[in-house]
């Protein structure tokens, strides 16, 4: 589990704050290649995300479009995943973006990545979309109606080989943290991620004690986040 | 130092980065986290870790014609509002509490602002039909005014009436108010037919024996017509008055047979 530790891909300040951090031992540099998350290091030519987004905020539609090209299968995965159908999924896509282009100027890099700022982002509009949905249904009373549509086909998108290299590696990253959870912790953290609910909803949900799930989601983030600090979304470099 | 108070409110992070803690409790962890730096360093990672869980499902590719909806709705909303503020210089750290309130405080003025938006239409509405009563008031006061002047005009002292009829059909009908003091008249028609176009009544009166011309006038769809202010000749003895139908703007001699005619009292 060394290579999760590669941080060479990250930004001095955070390499720093790593440093500072009680838990690491120094990493391997064996294994930097193996993350083609931007580095400030590099030659490469491409924006950093921060400053797509300092763009974005000075009325550039075109930071907007570049970081459509690097994010949109994330917002779309996680989108999906909430609501459940394409249509849907389309429409919480836009509104994210739009809200990302009109928040631009509020956007603090200190706070956290780009991708994890739009991320957020779409998961709020898709759980909004999915709120106002249960509302008009229980008004309505057909909560049946939205049968999942079929997946999308895969690669529709042609999007950038290195990004979705990039993908599938953070997702078996993230897939292999997920799957050290014990499986209640899983499950909490889900329902609170993917479907809205507050610590006492998920409680009530699942017929436990609150506290029980209080500890549950704090003990299986904290897990998460130690073992998926080496593959956070880029930092902004 | 930290104490259990600040173990047990330190241990909402993981909650609060994933929006799972109580109104209640997310106000408290707020006012904690303005206080406490290493709190926002670790809530900017939980949520940096709670974004990530985004990339556990299966992925999904948007369809390729998703792109150019995003970009038509950003440029779309670039002419309705431009981005809310330029790119700042690094901003100095201000407590979460601060932006809570700001945050309340923008929710409120939203708020606000659409009603606004909601009364302001509605006081157009209103605007434009007060306007428009205001101007029915007006039409209806100088119509009043205008009835007030015949009205005074007739009963002026040493004002007399000659009233003028059609032979043989009892329904057209003009009356004069004859100011024989100031020498002015006020002339009331009713149910005159329309003339047709290009055509008008003329009133005359008869000084000593010959038709002097005097105003012309049209009526209304209902036939009825009022003048004011009519100037009476003088010069000589009014025996009548008397009206025809001429061209319009009036004739100086008349070109038809006399329509209606009434006697003027003898001075």
């Amino acid at each position: 589990m060394n290579a999760v530790r590669a941080c060479g891909a990250l930004d001095p300040g955070y390499r720093l704050w790593i440093a500072d951090s009680h838990n690491l031992a120094a990493p391997p540099r064996d294994t930097l290649s193996s993350w083609p998350m931007p580095n400030p290091g590099s030659a490469t030519s491409l924006p950093a995300d921060r400053d797509l987004v300092a763009r974005a905020a000075i009325g550039d539609e075109t930071a907007i479009a570049q970081l459509y090209d690097r994010y949109a299968t994330v917002l779309y995965t996680v989108a999906y995943r909430i609501v459940g159908e394409r249509a849907d999924a389309d429409e919480v896509v836009v509104e994210a973006f739009a809200q990302a282009w009109r928040d631009a100027g509020r956007f603090e890099p200190g706070r956290g990545s780009v991708a994890g700022w739009l991320t957020m982002i779409a998961r709020s509009r898709a759980l909004d979309l999915v709120r106002a949905r249960s509302r008009r249904e229980r008004i309505t009373g057909n909560a049946a109606a939205d049968q999942p549509d079929e997946p999308p086909a895969m690669g529709a998108w042609p999007g950038n080989p290195a990004d979705s290299l990039d993908r599938t590696e953070r997702r078996r990253q993230v897939l292999a943290a997920l799957g050290e959870l014990s499986p209640p912790q899983r499950t909490a953290i889900e329902l609170a991620f993917f479907e809205g609910l507050s610590q006492s909803e998920i409680a009530e949900r699942l017929n436990e004690p609150l506290g029980t799930v209080k500890t549950r989601v704090r003990l299986g983030m904290q897990k998460l986040r130690d073992r998926l600090r080496p593959v956070f979304f880029d930092q902004g470099s | 130092m930290s104490t259990p108070d600040d173990a047990s409110i330190r241990d909402l992070a993981a909650a609060y980065a994933l929006g799972a803690l109580s109104p209640e409790e997310t106000r408290a962890f707020e006012a904690y986290l303005a206080g406490s730096p290493e709190a926002r360093q670790d809530v900017a990672e939980l949520r940096e870790t709670a974004a990530l869980l985004a990339v556990a499902g299966p992925e999904r590719q948007p369809g390729p014609e998703l792109r150019q909806r995003v970009l038509d709705r950003v440029r779309a909303s670039k002419f309705a509002t431009l981005p809310a503020t330029p790119a700042r210089p690094p901003r100095s750290r201000i407590p979460l509490m601060v932006w809570a309130g700001l945050a309340a405080l923008l929710v409120i003025a939203v708020g606000l602002a659409n009603r606004v938006r909601v009364l302001t239409s509605t006081l157009v509405v209103r605007d434009s039909t007060i306007a428009a009563q205001q101007q029915a008031l007006s039409e209806q006061g100088s119509q009043l005014a205008a009835r007030e002047q015949i009205l005074a005009s007739i009963f002026e002292p040493g004002v007399q009436l000659v009233q003028l009829t059609k032979q043989g059909d009892p329904d057209p009908r003009i009356q004069l108010f004859w100011d024989r003091l100031r020498n002015t008249a006020v002339l009331h028609a009713s149910k005159l037919k329309p003339t047709p176009s290009g055509r008008t009544y003329q009133l005359w009166f008869i000084r000593d024996g010959k038709p002097v011309p005097s105003v012309t006038f049209d009526v209304t769809a209902e036939g009825s017509a009022s003048v004011s202010g009519v100037t009476v000749p003088t010069g000589g003895e009014i025996s009548a008055a008397a009206v025809t139908e001429e061209p319009t703007g009036g004739s100086q001699q008349p070109t038809t047979p006399i329509l209606l005619v009434g006697t003027a009292p003898k001075s």
